[in-house]
This record gives structure tokens, C-alpha cells and sequence, in this order.
């Protein structure tokens, strides 16, 4: 007897993709990119600890007070707002003296004062570009690296 | 770009341009006195593996004892440096002076410097 016509569906990639699809949703999943950020965070927090060394103040820091030292985020923690994930970093502009002198504001303003030039390292950290930007490349490459990880496993 | 920045400056108000940080407290402040800071040279423009302009950034700070003449000096600075080709966003901002006596006001100036035969 004859065999009938057949058409056939092969899922059997389908089933691959979607296994593959479920890792590198566990791998974009928001703990993967909350420890992302909160490691960039903690950088920044080391490196804004550093700058105010006061061999680094202006005036060798014979201005210092602690105001702004004691403004600095040490904790932060990740808040989501729908998709976008965003950590506070720097300092809390809501203490009183923080930033003061040395940094001023979120907007690019001028910072220091006529006695005391503004620091070179906070300015290279929260007024120029280069050093948030190599952050957030950082970040962007390790979420990249955590997605391919789980696309690539067997 | 500093010197015509500094040149600039002097030569329409008839007062020094300082870095800003290089005033004495044992001198004190002049009556009234620009104050200037480069913040950062970016290079743009960038073809056959290098850079073919600069992007200076400066602040620039106005103090004085008169605080109406605070404000009226920083949008005519604005307004000059727009006149040679720096572009500037606003009106300027207030920013802190160590004297009691003074106020100071600031803006931050942008130029974009082209490479010669680019």
C-alpha cells in the first residue's frame, strides 16, 4: 500500500533555541546586572575615597572640613525603574557640605574657588566624559560576556 | 587657546584673567577679577587614527563686590566669547567665593579648534 503524503515540521532546533533562549534570560536576569552595577559602583566609590586624600585637595587640603568626605555613597543600592537599573554614585548632594568647593552640582559649572583650584581628580571623574564612559563600557562588555556564556554552553 | 582666551578678556574689561586656585588668602580678593580653569581638551574629528581637532573646555568665573555688576558682566563675557567663536550654553551659574565681601558667577565655555591643513 502506498505511503501516504506527508509534511513534515523539524522542531528539533527550536527546542535548542528556546533552551539556549531561557539561559541568557537567567543570565540577563536583573541579579546578574544588579551585581554588575553595584561593582561598578563600589569602584567609583574607591576611586572618589581616593580623591579626597588630601594630598590630592588643593591647598593640600588645609581647606578640608569632612563635610564632603562624609557625603560620599557608601552604600549603594540598585533601584529599577521599569527596564533601566540605576545606582547613585559620587555623593549625596541632600547632606549639607557635600561636593562644597570641590564639585558643584550635576549641571557643568564652574568648581573652586579662587583660593582653591578644583580637584583634578573628582573634575576627571564627574565632569569629564572619559572616565564614566570607560565605567559603563565595562559594565555593557561583563553583561555581554555573562550573555554569550550562556549562549555558548553545551 | 588659554592665551586668547586671557586675552580676550583683559583686553575688553582691563582686568587680570586668573587660574582659578592661584589667589593668596594672605593678599586677598581684587575688587573685582575673571577667574579661569580648563577643565579638559577632548580630540574629535577622528580619521586615519588620530584626532583632527581639540575641543577646549574651560570655566570661567566673574567676582566682584557689586553684585548687579556679577551678573551683567557674565552675559556680556557670554556674549563676547560667542562673538570669536566659543559656544556657550546659558547664562551662567552662581558659584562660590571664599570672601564674604564678593559673589561670583560662572560659566563653562567651549572651543572647538580645527587642525591646520584638516
Amino acid at each position: 500500500m502506498a505511503k501516504n503524503n506527508t509534511i513534515r515540521l523539524d522542531t528539533s532546533g527550536l527546542e535548542d533555541l528556546m533552551r539556549k533562549l531561557v539561559r541568557v534570560e537567567h543570565a540577563a536576569a536583573k541579579e546578574t546586572i544588579e551585581g554588575v552595577l553595584e561593582e561598578a559602583a563600589q569602584r567609583i566609590q574607591t576611586d572618589t575615597h581616593l580623591a579626597m586624600a588630601k594630598n590630592y585637595l588643593p591647598a593640600q587640603g588645609q581647606y578640608w572640613t569632612g563635610k564632603t568626605a562624609a557625603s560620599i555613597i557608601d552604600d549603594p543600592h540598585v533601584e529599577w525603574e521599569g527596564m533601566v537599573g540605576s545606582v547613585p554614585v559620587g555623593f549625596d548632594f541632600s547632606k549639607p557640605g557635600a561636593g562644597g568647593y570641590l564639585i558643584k552640582g550635576r549641571k557643568p559649572s564652574a568648581t573652586g574657588t579662587p583660593y582653591m583650584a578644583p580637584d583634578p581628580m573628582l573634575n576627571k571623574m564627574f565632569r569629564g566624559t572619559a572616565y564614566m564612559k570607560g565605567i559603563q563600557d565595562e559594565m555593557y562588555d561583563k553583561v555581554l560576556r555573562h550573555i554569550e556564556e550562556a549562549w555558548d554552553e553545551k | 587657546m588659554t592665551d586668547e582666551l586671557i586675552t580676550l578678556l583683559q583686553e575688553e574689561y582691563g582686568l587680570r584673567v586668573r587660574r582659578q586656585g592661584s589667589l593668596s588668602p594672605e593678599k586677598g580678593y581684587p575688587t573685582e577679577f575673571f577667574t579661569f580653569w580648563n577643565n579638559e581638551t577632548d580630540g574629535v574629528a577622528e580619521y586615519d587614527n588620530r584626532s583632527h581637532a581639540t575641543v577646549w573646555v574651560y570655566d570661567v568665573n566673574f567676582y566682584s563686590t557689586d553684585p548687579e555688576r556679577v551678573h551683567a558682566v557674565i552675559l556680556s563675557a557670554i556674549e563676547l566669547l560667542r562673538n570669536h567663536g566659543w559656544i556657550i550654553d546659558g547664562k551662567g551659574a552662581d558659584v562660590p567665593s571664599d570672601e564674604i565681601t564678593h559673589t561670583g558667577r560662572g560659566f563653562t565655555a567651549f572651543f572647538r579648534e580645527r587642525e591646520v591643513n584638516s
